[in-house]
């Protein structure tokens, strides 16, 4: 699967939408340097869910993963990008 | 499994809250409780890197919170290991590395060595929570004027559904079949992540393909393919309103006798919209035969649409999830967001 920053973003969004634990225009509007948590409100629960749907939509794994893995919708992207390629 | 605040025996189960999740371990005595690394969040957490299986006091496994202790019902009881056997189990792996937050958390830990069986409530809830997540994505594109049938032939699964287009002898209807079936195989994947081979097409008994990990429904014309893909069943149908126009296709041979009463004199692109509801309604409903004078088209959960990147078309949706409707544009290989515009009798 060959996508870019752009559409792993595009995608990204969708996700943190579906996990209804942020609101849909907080979605719309992060970008790379949001912070998951403090920007984005994501729960530790939130998170999981994150990775899980990640992993299902992504067809990627995540392996030796910690909580606090992720700070930034970037560190996210590049994880994704690191396993995609 | 219930949670109660309350005085730990050796090999039970406790936990405490971190944020919105829980940190699991294994009681051993008044000095020793075993556990898959600290806290998330306390300082020898060390951001989830180096991880292992370890030993802290009850005071300093609880963090200063409330310590729950696993209450476990009867098929649970009969069924978890002996506790000085969890406590041995327990104490022998502490050392041990390897945690991964979805796969191998403190929670799995705790499970294993109470049960055998390596599980976590935690990720099968938000794992559960991904799967019945409202789905319902369309995707329309348009049948590009040159498609290569031996191009294609190779990635078209089942067999079945290549020899049937291969069959196809008029080229346009040829061609816009043969590219249905490529946006499907994109839809899947961009929507569900699955590729065709894991789909589980087959035909059921009104001789439509359906697949037994997600619903789809596919239609085209000559010049326009779209696909909806969803977790509920769903249809999805287009109408070119020029060529409908001179179909020659009246008010009388769809209408049902209700809406001819409450529609009298409509024409043109309403009844594109009505007859485009109908069908994909049928399409929904995976009927026998359509019988366009026998479908309400005002049912609910249904859409009906225009979108700008294809201004002579007319879209309608079905469906029980299509209130999380998402439209996409395909085009060549890439997915493009796009916001349609609803129309008639939405």
């Amino acid at each position: 699967m060959q996508l870019t920053r752009a559409e792993i973003l595009e995608r990204l969004k969708e996700i943190l939408i579906s996990s209804d634990a942020v609101p849909p225009e907080i979605c719309d509007a992060c970008n790379e340097d949001s912070d998951l948590f403090t920007d984005i409100g994501l729960s530790s629960i939130g998170m999981l869910y994150v990775v899980i749907a990640i992993e299902e939509a992504f067809h990627v794994r995540f392996t030796g993963m910690g909580v606090s893995d992720f700070r930034t919708v970037r560190d996210v992207i590049n994880h994704i990008e690191e396993h995609l390629s | 499994m219930k949670w109660w605040p309350g005085d730990p025996k050796r090999g039970d189960i406790i936990r405490i809250p971190v944020g919105a999740i829980y940190h699991y371990g294994i009681f051993v005595d008044d000095d020793t409780v075993v556990q898959f690394g600290p806290p998330p969040g306390t300082s020898g957490y060390n951001d989830g890197k180096d991880i292992k299986v370890c030993t802290a006091s009850p005071e300093e496994f609880s963090c200063g919170k409330i310590v729950e202790v696993a209450v476990l019902d009867k098929d649970e009881q009969k069924r978890r290991i002996p506790p000085e056997q969890t406590v041995n189990t327990a104490v022998s792996r502490i050392g041990e590395g390897g945690y991964d937050l979805l796969h191998n958390n403190c929670e799995h830990f705790v499970n294993e060595c109470v049960f055998g069986e390596k599980r976590s409530t935690q990720e099968e809830e938000a794992r559960k929570r991904w799967y019945d997540r409202p789905v319902f994505d369309c995707y329309f594109a348009a049948v590009p004027e040159e498609l290569s049938f031996e191009e294609y032939s190779d990635k078209i699964v089942p067999v079945q559904r290549l020899e049937y287009i291969r069959s196809t002898s008029d080229e346009k209807l040829r061609r816009s079949r043969l590219f249905a079936w490529e946006l499907l195989e994109a839809a899947a994947m961009r929507s569900f992540g699955f590729r065709m081979d894991e789909l589980a097409l087959k035909k059921d008994k009104c001789g439509c393909w359906t697949s037994g990990r997600m619903e789809f429904s596919m239609t085209h014309t000559d010049n326009v393919a779209a696909v909806a893909v969803s977790n509920a069943p769903a249809g999805i149908d287009a109408a070119d309103t020029e060529v409908f126009a001179h179909s020659g296709i009246s008010a009388d041979s769809i209408l049902t006798r209700k809406e001819k009463k409450m529609l009298s004199g409509i024409t043109g692109d309403e009844l594109a919209v009505l007859l485009t509801r109908k069908e994909s309604i049928f399409k929904s409903m995976k009927k026998m035969s359509f019988s366009p004078v026998k479908t309400e088209a005002s049912q609910k959960n249904t859409l009906s649409m225009r979108l700008t990147e294809f201004p002579g078309y007319i879209f309608s949706v079905h469906g029980e999830k299509a209130g999380a409707l998402r439209c996409y544009v395909y085009s060549s290989g890439k997915f493009t967001r796009t916001t349609a515009e609803m129309t008639g009798l939405n």
